[in-house]
């Protein structure tokens, strides 16, 4: 099957000096590489500062990497970021339209699905209000309701699912739970191992920016959650 | 992202960042020309009333065709060099050409400037000078700055982050350029062996030009149009160098 997108041997590191000329930096990723298949949902999982949200903003294009290539068989690579572009003194309608042009979609096509958006969020007819009097519940409302609407070729998904209040929280996880499971490429990254293990095909388990282990999802899960026992244990011990 | 979307995107945030700035005030749209209003009146007071312009012939119209194209760069440069840097909540999350920001900004201030043109038109003919020949000549004019400013702007907007301390130099070497601009004296009164650090000042020169066509009903110098227009061409190439290098650098340093 041809990939959506391959990553070969791909390194990055940040600059962490102050000016422009200093030499420091600080290695996040060494030689990835693998590959993304179209219609799958690719679970990432390791430990905070492993280096996952770098990988999401390489895989978006927000910055290159400084050795290896990602080759590109597909167009829009887009991260679900919730409240893109948002203003503050703007009303809802016009925050949807700007979170849908920054999300790469032309107004017109934005404009087709402003009903839905809106229905989806519950905000009824405060979406005509500036943001600035929304509560941040309903905030996370259109935001995740812009964001679900969107639909790139590859969804880039970084922790969070449900958002909002407790009712808008289970049916938004539910949105995207079945969106995962659906025909839409999705890369998830995620802490939480029972949830990866309800939505994802495959798994790559990243430690200290290199890949550990890649394969199905209860193979590398089950490793994951090995290690991370016994390091635990190492740890109480000493 | 194609062509038509970037000008799309463009369009609307300069429209929404307009209105949104608009709606926090009270006296809303009024703003855009009491601010510059109240400064240019402050200038006149001291000037014009206190030291009596000099004695020159024309001073209040001398000083508002000197501070009205002052205000505009100083403005656009000092909101356009942070445009990228302020940017940082969109530029983390997706990717846009970061030329977008300068972009936005330097319209805004383009549609603000136009207002306060405005302004200036109507003091000019209240203190007495009337439109020649010569005024067809000031879109020329408008266009050079509007060039010299979105080059200096595209260069330094992408600089900015890598260098924080850029805001400060820039900051100061804006009052330099400010008091050796001939805003509210003329240079020409110096004396002679200064004459030639003003011409270095692309500001000086072109606040020469609008006296020059709009009171004095002069040719605009070509010189000056030449000496303008290479600052144009180094702060563009540069610019286009370092936005074409750094346009996917540049988010490394915004999120370090």
């Amino acid at each position: 099957m041809k990939s959506h997108l391959e990553l070969q041997s791909v390194s990055f590191s940040y600059r962490t000096g102050k000016t422009f000329f200093s030499k420091k930096r600080k290695n996040v990723l060494k030689d990835l590489s693998f590959k993304i298949y179209p219609g799958e949902t690719l679970g990432v999982i390791g430990r905070n500062g492993a280096g996952k949200s770098t990988l999401l903003r390489l895989l978006s294009d927000i910055i290159t990497p400084d050795e290896g290539k990602i080759v590109r068989n597909c167009k829009k690579v887009d991260l679900l970021s919730i409240e893109l572009g948002f203003s503050e003194q703007l009303s809802g309608i016009d925050n949807v339209i700007l979170s849908g042009l920054f999300n790469g979609f032309s107004k017109k096509e934005i404009l087709s699905k402003m009903d839905s958006i809106i229905e989806m969020s519950g905000i009824g007819k405060a979406v005509n209000n500036p943001l600035i009097t929304f509560s941040s519940g309903m905030r996370a409302r259109l935001g995740f309701s812009i964001a679900y609407h969107l639909e790139p070729d590859i969804l880039l998904i970084d922790e969070v699912l449900g958002v909002g209040d407790i009712d808008f929280q289970t049916k938004s996880e539910k949105l995207i739970k079945e969106k995962m499971k659906s025909d839409q490429t999705v890369i998830l990254v995620t802490h939480d191992p029972d949830l990866i293990k309800d939505v994802c095909n495959r798994v790559i388990w990243i430690e200290h920016g290199k890949v550990v282990k890649i394969g199905t999802t209860y193979e590398v899960v089950d490793a994951y959650l090995d290690y991370m026992l016994k390091s635990f244990s190492k740890n109480k011990k000493g | 992202m194609k062509k038509k979307q970037f000008w799309e995107l463009v369009k609307f945030r300069v429209q929404c960042d307009l209105k949104a700035e608009v709606d926090k005030y009270a006296l809303s749209y009024f703003w855009w020309i009491f601010e510059p209003g109240l400064h240019l009146f402050i200038l006149y007071i001291v000037f014009g009333v206190f030291f009596q312009g000099n004695n020159q012939p024309h001073y209040i119209p001398f000083l508002f065709c000197g501070i009205v194209p002052w205000f505009w760069f100083n403005k656009s440069v000092t909101s356009g060099m942070e445009s990228i840097l302020n940017g940082r909540q969109i530029i983390r999350d997706t990717y846009i050409p970061k030329y977008f920001f300068p972009t936005v900004s330097i319209i805004q201030d383009l549609v603000k400037e136009m207002l306060v043109l405005l302004i200036l038109i109507i003091v000019l003919f209240i203190s007495g000078v009337y439109p020649t020949k010569m005024w067809v000549l000031l879109p020329v004019i408008l266009v050079l700055q509007l060039l010299l400013i979105a080059s200096i702007v595209y260069f330094i907007s992408i600089i900015v982050p890598y260098f924080l301390d850029l805001k400060q130099i820039i900051s100061t070497l804006m009052q330099i350029v400010m008091f050796g601009a001939g805003t509210f004296y003329d240079f020409k009164t110096m004396p002679e062996e200064y004459h030639k650090l003003f011409l270095l000042n692309p500001i000086a020169l072109l606040i020469n030009m609008y006296r020059d066509i709009l009171i004095y009903n002069n040719f605009i110098s070509i010189r000056s149009c030449v000496y303008i227009l290479l600052y144009i061409v180094l702060f563009g190439i540069l610019g286009y160098f370092a936005h074409k290098h750094l346009d996917k650098e540049v988010p490394k340093v915004l999120f370090r």
